[in-house]
């Protein structure tokens, strides 16, 4: 599978983003946990946590006290490069002195970043042209995360909290809150087989599962959208119902691709319009 | 020397059964229809009590039940990708090319459909 090239894909999940090979896949197990495998082997593990001090000697205290890995004193000089903006600390197996761990600690965020090599000789290189490429916050000019996993991409404000998130066989699904704002991102692939059984609008209105009629929702080309405007009585009769009355749902089709992505919004009151463009426009699929 | 070796002990890790060999059930009947799509015909398995009720009342008295059962488009697919030398690791690299899906997405599909198949004993794993 490997031809020796290392071509590389943008990978961003909360809060960090960073460049990894495109033939290594990438498993999201837990909101702050990325396995890496390599033909089905795991290569390489991440995890991170946001910490408001830095907490890199407390957090090598407990790892050392709960693994068997004993502190490398000197620091290889392939690693020296990441000490500019990490406090860098390896771990080694005590019997054979291979590095098993890392743990960075960004020095103006303070996120630590645990690292485990599950296969050292093989990964190690890539590894390393991985967390040279690590963002672990936001730049000056752009308070937004970017989520990039699998084969899509987007920019949401960073003060959505990731809720939820799915990786079924042709639909991803992630699930954000800010403030009441509820916002659901999906994939779905491949969509010509999708569209043989369902037109994009009613795929749509599955997805989004509310009650509304296809002759609603406004058609462009290869995109479905629908939002709702409820009045006053419409909103309460709702509320009643404990539902959410305002809607923004939208769907794509990415012809080239053979992808669907949607954006589906609900909040109690009205929607903020700029937000929900910036998201849309920054939504994008990227051929892996 | 155990007598009742213990179930978590025969379970494959997932890297081994990675590597497993689906093999197709030989004396189950099965054919392709002409939307490409693949059509089985299996026995039901019945305890004996059951089964001898079915030859007293049923309506295919002389012969024993069976079941059909269609596969999709996709299913149809991995069915013809069994060959009892492909592994699954090989099968999901090629529904993963196919169908232009991630391999992690054709992992999800390809394993389920392979669990369900051999839950029925379509297949068998080697």
């Amino acid at each position: 599978m490997d031809d020796g090239t290392t071509t590389c894909r943008t990978v961003g999940w909360n809060g960090i983003s960073f460049s990894c090979p495109v033939n290594w896949e990438t498993f999201v197990s837990g909101n702050r946990h990325l396995v890496f495998e390599q033909d089905f082997q795991p290569v390489f593990e991440l995890r991170w946590h946001t910490n408001t001090k830095d907490r890199h000697a407390a957090v090598l205290r407990n790892l050392q006290q709960e693994s068997d890995l004993s502190l490398q004193t000197t620091l290889p000089s392939s690693w020296k490069a990441l000490t500019a903006s990490y406090s860098v600390s390896l771990l080694t197996e005590k019997k054979h002195s291979i590095i098993k761990a890392a743990l960075l600690t960004c020095r103006k965020c303070h996120t630590s970043i645990l690292v485990f090599f599950e296969d050292s000789a093989g990964s190690l290189k890539d590894s390393h042209n991985l967390l040279r490429s690590l963002q672990c916050h936001p730049g000056k000019e752009n308070d937004c995360t970017l989520w990039a996993i699998q084969d899509f991409q987007l920019q949401i404000p960073a003060d959505f909290i990731l809720d939820n998130y799915s990786f079924a066989a042709g639909l991803s699904r992630l699930s954000f809150s800010r403030a009441g704002t509820t916002l659901y991102v999906c994939r779905l692939a491949p969509a010509a087989e999708r569209l043989q059984t369902a037109s994009l609008a009613e795929i749509m209105l599955t997805l989004g599962d509310i009650p509304v009629d296809t002759a609603a929702v406004i058609h462009e080309d290869d995109s479905v959208c629908y939002q709702s405007q409820p009045t006053i009585s419409q909103q309460i009769l709702i509320r009643l119902k404990r539902k959410m009355p305002f809607h923004w749902m939208t769907l794509r089709h990415h012809r080239r691709e053979d992808r669907l992505s949607g954006l589906f919004f609900e909040d109690k009151k009205p929607l903020p319009e700029k937000t929900i463009h910036a998201i849309l426009a920054s939504y994008d699929i990227i051929p892996l | 020397m155990t007598l009742f070796p213990s179930k978590s002990d025969s379970v494959p890790s997932r890297s081994q059964a990675l590597q497993c060999v689906p093999k197709r059930n030989d004396t189950i009947h099965w054919e392709e229809l002409d939307d490409g799509s693949i059509l089985f015909t299996y026995p039901l398995p019945l305890s004996p009590f059951f089964l001898a009720l079915y030859k007293r009342f049923g309506k295919n008295r002389g012969g024993s039940p069976t079941r059909k059962l269609q596969l999709d488009k996709l299913g149809s697919h991995v069915w013809q990708q069994i060959d009892g030398k492909r592994s699954v690791k090989e099968i999901i690299y090629n529904f993963s090319k196919s169908h232009n899906i991630t391999v992690q997405e054709a992992e999800h599909a390809v394993t389920a459909f392979l669990k369900s198949l051999g839950q029925r004993e379509l297949i068998a794993l080697h």
